[in-house]
């Protein structure tokens, strides 16, 4: 099976397929044997690997048999809504409830206390001291469940913890308010690093046009993840750096792969570099919006300005895949698809796979059109191309 | 599991029936596929409950299902475990978002503020054998994947690394699990 197909399985398989992609690819494996042989095999390899050995659930036909008629997920769904909705139906009731004790409460102090005994058995006569002498006797009501009193104290109770209730639901939303504006001080101050990288990366690499006047000539080549599989970030209509001198090499994928036998040039090739070089002087961002969002989407993208006149290259990285111990990114360039590789070197150590790196080439005729950054062991210099493609860029 | 392809008839046949309303068609299903379906189903969970819960759901989805089971786009056991993994993730993310609400200010530095989940739960030593043995890049890129339902560009954003290299990670995850699957089945 091609790798890209088996990928295809595996990313299905591990729910990564998406939109179009992942309708295109059911439809496929509808009619397709091997696809489906391969999927099967990647989703057992998979779930072999999640299992559990020797789990039992303790789950009973019997305990499934209640939710098949209309209970089960649907009811706890259902709960769940009725609890929410029910919130204002209790305030309303409060509140109405409230307003009926108030008035009751009011027409009870106003009325005459014999109201209470009148025609009624269950008043007794109590003794007691008033005014430090003088013995009186009142009479008072025994209160029964009855008891309007008892029922004002009890509504007043229930009241009193439905506030409560509303405290802690307040308090709880007043939380999520101050999440809310977390996170949005949180973007605020991401979207302000992203303009200041954004800003950073504009002062590396403008001052390497410094003094550049339409004698000069340059070359630009853009440069994409090796599993990219879209060309769109590769059209170069918006490279503000480009005059009718310039040239651009748009990158063909289809093309770039084929490694040629490399041959020893003689040439001396010397590389240095930084992470995230800032110097010079910032001005407008001159990248195209593409890339921009490739670099914020965390794709590895970079490109290469070759200027003729001096034989010096400047290389800007973005995201660069991390090699394997043991394994480091060089970097290679060859003049054209049919020519050798010429190896410049490891890359410098770069911060999250992003930075900038100059070189220069002693050969004063070399025009570099294709270039290459493989993860080749760090123990050996091949003299061609031989690792993993981390990047590629050329005709 | 049924291992042969007239048993997967069978069971494809009682997932249809269940779908119809056929209540045996539901419990030979049930009685074939509960323990094999919550063995995989606890280690995608957050607890015991949750996996119990998850394969209850599971069939109970098949029973009031109206889309019919298609064998040509997996087994029915596969079929199975693709509705409960899906039911974890959609409960775990409506958890994880009140989670993240609720204790912003107390427990920011524990909670994850993509996922939700508790960092722990990136524990690979509760995972089987046949994850371990992959390298701990490969194998945190498959779990968020298969575990959390994250996609790549989350993925990368969670384990701080740039997109290409999990992309990479998961393409030789994948391949390192399949070889050595085929390894655990020629040995048995």
């Amino acid at each position: 099976m091609r790798d890209e197909l088996q990928e295809s399985v595996d990313l299905y398989v591990l729910g990564l397929l998406e939109g179009e992609e992942l309708l295109a690819f059911e439809k496929d494996l509808g009619t397709s044997a091997e696809l489906q042989a391969a999927v099967r095999e990647s989703k057992e390899a998979l779930l072999y690997a999640f299992q559990s050995p020797s789990a039992v659930s303790s789950l009973r036909f019997g305990d499934l048999e209640k939710g098949l008629g209309g209970g089960g997920e649907g009811v706890k769904i259902l709960d769940r809504a009725r609890k929410v909705t029910q919130l204002p139906w209790a305030w309303i009731w409060a509140s109405a409830a409230t307003v009926l004790l108030i008035l009751n409460f009011l027409l009870v102090r106003g009325s005459d206390p014999g109201d209470f005994s009148a025609g009624s058995d269950s008043l007794v006569e109590i003794a007691g001291t008033s005014g430090g002498s003088a013995l009186k006797t009142s009479t008072l009501p025994v209160r029964t469940a009855e008891d309007p009193i008892l029922l004002l104290e009890s509504e007043i109770r229930r009241l009193e913890e439905d506030i409560v209730q509303r405290d802690l639901v307040l308090e709880e939303r007043q939380a999520q308010l101050e999440g809310a504006r977390r996170v949005a001080n949180k973007m605020e101050t991401t979207l302000g690093s992203v303009q200041t990288k954004y800003d950073t990366l504009a002062m590396s690499f403008l001052p390497f046009f410094e003094g550049i006047n339409g004698a000069n000539q340059y070359t630009v080549i853009w440069m994409v993840d090796a599993d990219s599989t879209s060309s769109g970030l590769l059209a170069g209509s918006a490279n503000p750096f480009l005059s009718e001198t310039d040239r651009l090499w748009s990158s063909d994928l289809a093309s770039a792969g084929d490694l040629a036998q490399a041959a020893s040039l003689g040439w001396e090739a010397s590389i240095s570099g930084t992470d995230m070089v800032s110097s010079g002087t910032p001005a407008d961002m001159p990248m195209t919006d593409a890339m921009f969002e490739a670099i914020n989407g965390g794709e590895s993208v970079g490109f290469m300005v070759w200027r003729d006149k001096n034989q010096q290259g400047y290389l800007a990285l973005y995201n660069l895949p991390a090699t394997d111990p043991g394994f480091q990114a060089t970097l290679w360039i060859r003049a054209d698809s049919s020519g050798a590789y010429l190896r410049i070197g490891p890359l410098p150590e770069l911060s999250g796979g992003s930075g900038s790196v100059y070189y220069s080439i002693s050969d004063s005729e070399f025009q570099p059109g294709e270039v290459l950054i493989t993860a080749e062991a760090a123990d050996s210099l091949p003299g061609n191309p031989s690792g993993e493609i981390l990047l590629r860029g050329g005709p | 599991m049924p291992a042969d392809a007239a048993k997967e008839g069978m069971a494809g046949a009682w997932l249809r029936g269940a779908s119809k309303g056929d209540r045996e068609a539901l419990n030979q299903l049930f009685l074939e596929f509960r323990d094999p379906l919550y063995r995989i189903l606890l280690p995608l969970a957050d607890s015991q409950e949750d996996a119990e819960e998850a394969l209850q759901d599971t069939f109970l989805r098949i029973w009031r299902s109206k889309s019919p089971y298609d064998p040509a786009k997996s087994s029915p056991f596969h079929y199975l475990v693709t509705i409960g993994r899906r039911i974890l993730i959609d409960r775990r993310r409506k958890r994880s978002r009140r989670i993240v609400t609720v204790h912003q200010e107390q427990s920011e530095s524990v909670i994850d503020p993509i996922s939700g989940v508790y960092k722990d739960n990136l524990d690979l030593h509760a995972m089987s054998n046949l994850l371990q043995q992959l390298p701990k890049a490969q194998a945190e890129a498959i779990l968020l994947a298969f575990r959390e339902g994250m996609n790549q560009p989350e993925i990368s954003q969670k384990l701080g690394r740039p997109l290409g290299t999990v992309k990479s990670d998961i393409r030789r995850g994948m391949a390192r699990l399949r070889q050595l699957y085929r390894e655990v089945e020629n040995a048995g």
